[in-house]
């Protein structure tokens, strides 16, 4: 049950803030700044996590709280490979980072950590893995085939060259043209052409303003009205999405024009009704302004440095998504009884967010190389209760996404099959050697088209499962991880006999099946069972190597982040 | 974004907003409070329904060729409709079977609402609610499940026949559909893998608990447990005999003579044997009703689909008293456009539409609700004048009503009160009284 926690008084927490971040001090009215000056912002996320680190060891103190320990590098390099690449890194990968030693370039300590995080950053399973989470955070995971696929590829090349989080979001907000030219279309086809939905859903995920109940009624304690509903989504009302075209050439696009007059505009956004017209929440009317489509003031208005639902709302959600907790809980849910735990923290994060030029590296840079981030789960008597203060980390639970991608990548379908590339000419053109590899490639891309099958069946489709918490699961998922043939034969068959081939003795085997699968070495108390396990073991050769192999794959450890 | 139900909660949110504006949660730990509630849970026991077989025709269903026809009328389909025991229930002609099962059921032919999207009105048939993207409501399986399951019962207190699975939201994932997609067909991954068997699955089984240990004890009890406990609900299924169930070997020819050919036919038989077991709710979906071309031809085809195994299900179930204990409820997302299209079909028309129900001692033999002349309903000012209206609401509360849900506890999702069913609306008593 939630324990109490002691409480500071707003007065005494915001006077701790202001002293612990004071390095840290962004005015609103100072956030434009020259291009040179954004950069030495963005290089200054240390300041940032020196600040964090600061003010938490303080509150920690004050609370009378000691904090777990810093986690060994092993269990910081899953957390941060699974949080940013979603899947647990391999053996080499574990080896190159040199657990509890000086990497190869005579790094340790969080020097030899920080560098990682850079590496993994630019690593291309990052913009993959944020590309799946950003997607299913905005149109979930049972939007339109076509919607998906082109938001997601949008996505996986916006994170691949860090495109600022607002030109990314302005782009999404107000995107034109037509597919496969313009990607982003992808966001906004999710909607189905229902107004109602862009407003609520783009005002729930990018601002953290959850309007939605207002179209029926006025809601409960935020004094939204329906009318402050209409009001956003007057700025969608023009926008129409169209297909045209057949098979391999059929494309979307929307041709969404300027108003032409204060006529059309009247006609074409305001309509009947009571209301004024397309309204910033909480702001001001948009009033006819020529050349100008409706919804891009709408994306400009939302995505200004100004706009401090926007940056709060994005450093709520990285901080709920690598902490296990935000400032705000429900991450995406900030009114007027949902309170930031620590507003003013949440309030210079955000600025600072603001002034970087909203680089989402900064954050996760500052986050990731703090101590919030790197605590161990283990608790002590003093911690145990802490829901707050971050002095301990939170087991997540990790995505249908995740699951997949550790699976995929523990299995090693790809890497113990691969192949050279194979020229582009028709199949009859091919040498024997290049129809062998085609072979090979094909049966990769069906293997990894049916795990997608599995997972979507037995994970459904639904957007709100699985943020965190969730670890019942269901009959269908451990029906799937204990019996599924994809996870029992073929490919899991390869990747062991792979082990066994290259392992000779029976300690380096288990060795490795410890690192492929959780990513650590096994325990003395573990080796000491498996030792007499084996013994007893009715079939003493590759198929008890198999089974510990799946068992792994079966425990919580495996589906958890810890 | 599933935040399970807590009161504590929402409570602790209050008093934290009160204590200035600090707030400690963790949405992680709300996950115990889940299972601590899944122990406590209170379920309906004063309900004469024990089981709900719900018959969901998905794309919305004519009214006008099916049970509101208006034949020889400019809107009317070239069906005939048979005369029955009950006045006002003339089904299609195509209704062979149903048509002498009139007695049996209860037909309402003023359902209306404002829903005229499939997913939205699908989503609204099927929770009561109109979906709000902010929050996951329960259909009415997991409703049944939640209130009238037992959680250790061997088999799922929900099972869904065919049709996309449909999250329980915020009544958590333990009321969450067992959906099977091909029914009869042998069901995914609920056999042993190839080369397994029972005592090889044992020996990785107690691997797994062997490797939990360190973690639970450094890392995650909790965690671990939810985790074991669902294992061994699936171990269960797998080895427990009532999983023939879900399968048709072992019924009579003639039983499934009776019920005809055809995935609905065998859905309803599986629906009927599940039911027998114990299994609470169970959902059938039939499709293709969306009919804006060619409705006659489609309609009646669909209709040969439906009828016999339709009846066959309420005869079967009379057979083994089932029947009285058993709500069979026959609905879709909307009704159709009166107008016709210049092929043969008809738009989606919310307005009004046809639910028939049946069993579970409700009061049969008796229409709810009247169409006018042409089905339009609308007087010369454009007002409805159709009568007894029932909104999706208002059958959900009825339900909630006869099987004693707990419609006036406070539920959580996310950091908003939430109730079974809407409270904007009003019980329909004909259906029972």
């Amino acid at each position: 049950m939630l324990r109490r926690l002691p409480l500071l008084s707003g007065l005494a927490l915001a006077s701790l803030l202001f002293g612990a971040l004071s390095q840290y001090v962004v005015r609103a009215d100072n956030v434009k700044k020259t291009e040179s000056e954004e950069k030495q912002a963005a290089q200054d996320w240390g300041a940032l996590r020196d600040g964090l680190n600061g003010l938490f060891g303080d509150l920690q103190k004050d609370a009378g709280i000691k904090p777990s320990k810093i986690s060994d590098d092993e269990t910081f390099l899953r957390r941060i490979y699974l949080d940013l690449l979603g899947r647990p890194p391999l053996p080499e990968e574990i080896e190159a980072f040199a657990p509890g030693r000086k990497d190869a370039e005579g790094r340790k300590g969080n020097d030899k950590r920080e560098a990682l995080i850079d590496r993994l950053l630019a690593h291309p399973d990052h913009a993959e893995h944020f590309a799946d989470w950003w997607m299913v955070t905005m149109i979930g995971r049972d939007a339109d085939g076509n919607a998906r696929r082109y938001l997601r590829q949008y996505l996986r090349q916006a994170f691949a060259e860090n495109k600022p989080w607002d030109e990314l979001v302005r782009t999404l907000v107000s995107a034109r043209g037509k597919t496969p030219e313009n990607p982003e279309l992808g966001y906004l086809m999710a909607f189905q052409n229902l107004k109602a939905d862009m407003a609520g859903i783009t005002s729930k995920v990018f601002l953290g303003k959850q309007i939605q109940c207002a179209e029926c009624h006025d809601h409960p304690y935020e004094g939204w009205t329906t009318h402050d509903f209409e009001g956003m989504e007057a700025f969608f009302r023009p926008f129409s999405t169209g297909q045209k075209g057949e098979g391999e050439n059929r494309y979307w696009f929307n041709n969404d024009q300027p108003m032409r007059n204060p006529a059309e505009f009247e006609r074409r956004i305001k309509m009947k009704g009571t209301y004024k017209g397309p309204t910033f929440l909480g702001g001001e009317t948009l009033e006819f302004e020529p050349n100008l489509v409706p919804r891009d003031a709408l994306a400009r208005w939302m995505t200004s440095p100004e706009n401090e639902w926007f940056r709060n709302m994005t450093v709520n959600r990285y901080m709920a998504y690598f902490l296990g907790m935000g400032f705000v809980t429900p991450v995406d849910d900030f009114n007027s009884i949902n309170q930031p735990t620590f507003p003013v923290v949440l309030e210079q994060m955000g600025k600072a967010f603001a002034a970087s030029g909203f680089d989402t590296h900064f954050l996760i840079k500052a986050i990731c190389s703090s101590e919030l981030y790197q605590r161990e789960v283990d608790t002590n008597r003093s911690n145990r209760d802490d829901f707050m203060y971050y002095s301990r980390s939170f087991v997540k639970r990790l995505t249908p996404e995740q699951i997949q991608r550790s699976i995929m990548s523990v299995i090693g379908v790809e890497r113990l099959n691969q192949t050279p590339e194979i020229r582009n000419v028709p199949e009859n053109k091919l040498t024997e050697e290049e129809k062998a590899h085609k072979n090979i490639r094909d049966g990769v891309q069906n293997w990894k088209n049916n795990l997608a099958r599995l997972m979507r069946d037995a994970y459904g489709a639904d957007p709100q499962m699985y943020e965190f918490g969730d670890f019942d699961g269901t009959i269908i998922q451990a029906l799937m991880m204990m019996n599924a043939d994809l996870l029992n034969t073929g490919a899991l068959k390869n990747a062991v006999s792979d082990i066994v081939e290259r392992y000779p003795s029976h300690r380096d085997r288990v060795y490795q099946i410890f690192m492929t699968v959780l990513g650590r070495k096994p325990s003395k108390r573990e080796i000491a069972i498996l030792e007499g396990t084996f013994a007893n073991w009715p079939n003493k050769n590759e198929q008890a190597y198999y089974d510990l192999f799946v068992a792994l794959m079966n425990t919580t450890e495996f589906i958890t982040n810890h | 974004m599933s935040m399970p139900i807590s009161v504590t909660r929402r409570d602790f949110l209050r008093a934290s907003a009160a204590a200035g504006g600090v707030i400690a949660t963790s949405s992680f730990f709300a996950g115990a409070i889940s299972a601590q509630d899944k122990k406590t849970a209170v379920r309906a026991r004063n309900s004469k329904i024990k089981h709900v077989i719900l018959l969901f025709m998905e794309g919305g269903p004519s009214q006008l060729e099916t049970f509101d026809l208006k034949p020889g009328k400019e809107t009317g389909a070239p069906y005939k409709e048979i005369e029955t025991e009950v006045p006002g229930f003339r089904p299609a002609e195509h209704f062979k079977e149903i048509a002498k099962r009139a007695g049996d059921l209860c037909l309402i032919k003023s359902m209306s609402s404002k829903e005229g999207n499939h997913s939205r009105a699908s989503y609204l048939l099927r929770t009561g609610y109109i979906p709000n993207p902010t929050l996951k409501h329960p259909s009415l399986g997991s409703i049944i499940a939640h209130q009238m399951g037992d959680p250790n019962f061997e088999l799922p207190n929900f099972v869904k026949l065919r049709g996309a699975p449909f999250p329980a939201g915020y009544l958590g994932v333990q009321n969450n559909p067992f959906v099977i997609s091909r029914p009869g067909a042998k069901i995914e991954n609920l056999d042993y893998a190839k080369g397994v068997d029972k005592e090889r699955m044992d020996r990785r089984m107690k691997l797994v608990k062997e490797m939990e240990k360190d973690f639970a004890k450094e890392r995650g009890d909790e965690a671990v447990e939810a985790h074991k406990a669902m294992y061994e609900k699936a171990r269960a299924l797998m080895d427990s005999p009532l999983r023939k169930k879900f399968y048709l070997e072992d019924e009579p020819d003639e039983i499934r003579k009776e019920y005809g050919e055809g995935g609905f036919a065998d859905s309803c038989i599986i629906a009927r044997r599940l039911v027998e077991t114990g299994v609470p709710a169970v959902e059938i979906t039939l499709g293709g009703w969306d009919t804006h071309d060619d409705g006659f031809k489609r309609c009646g085809e669909l209709i040969g689909q439906l009828d016999r195994p339709w009846a066959a299900l309420i005869n079967d179930l009379k057979r083994r008293g089932l029947y009285d204990s058993t709500l069979v409820i026959w609905m879709g997302e909307f009704g159709r456009t009166p107008k016709l299209t210049n092929t043969e079909g008809r738009g989606h028309w919310p307005g009004n539409f046809c639910a028939v129900l049946g069993g579970g001692g409700i009061k049969t033999g008796q229409v709810i609700g009247e169409t006018d002349e042409l089905g339009y309903n609308r007087d010369a000012k454009g007002n409805s004048t159709l009568k007894d209206p029932v909104s999706p609401a208002d059958l959900y509360r009825t339900l909630g009503t006869m099987m004693d849900w707990e419609m006036s506890k406070e539920f959580e999702a996310g950091n908003r009160p939430v109730w079974l069913v809407d409270k904007e609306s009003k019980v329909v008593e004909k259906l029972y009284k």
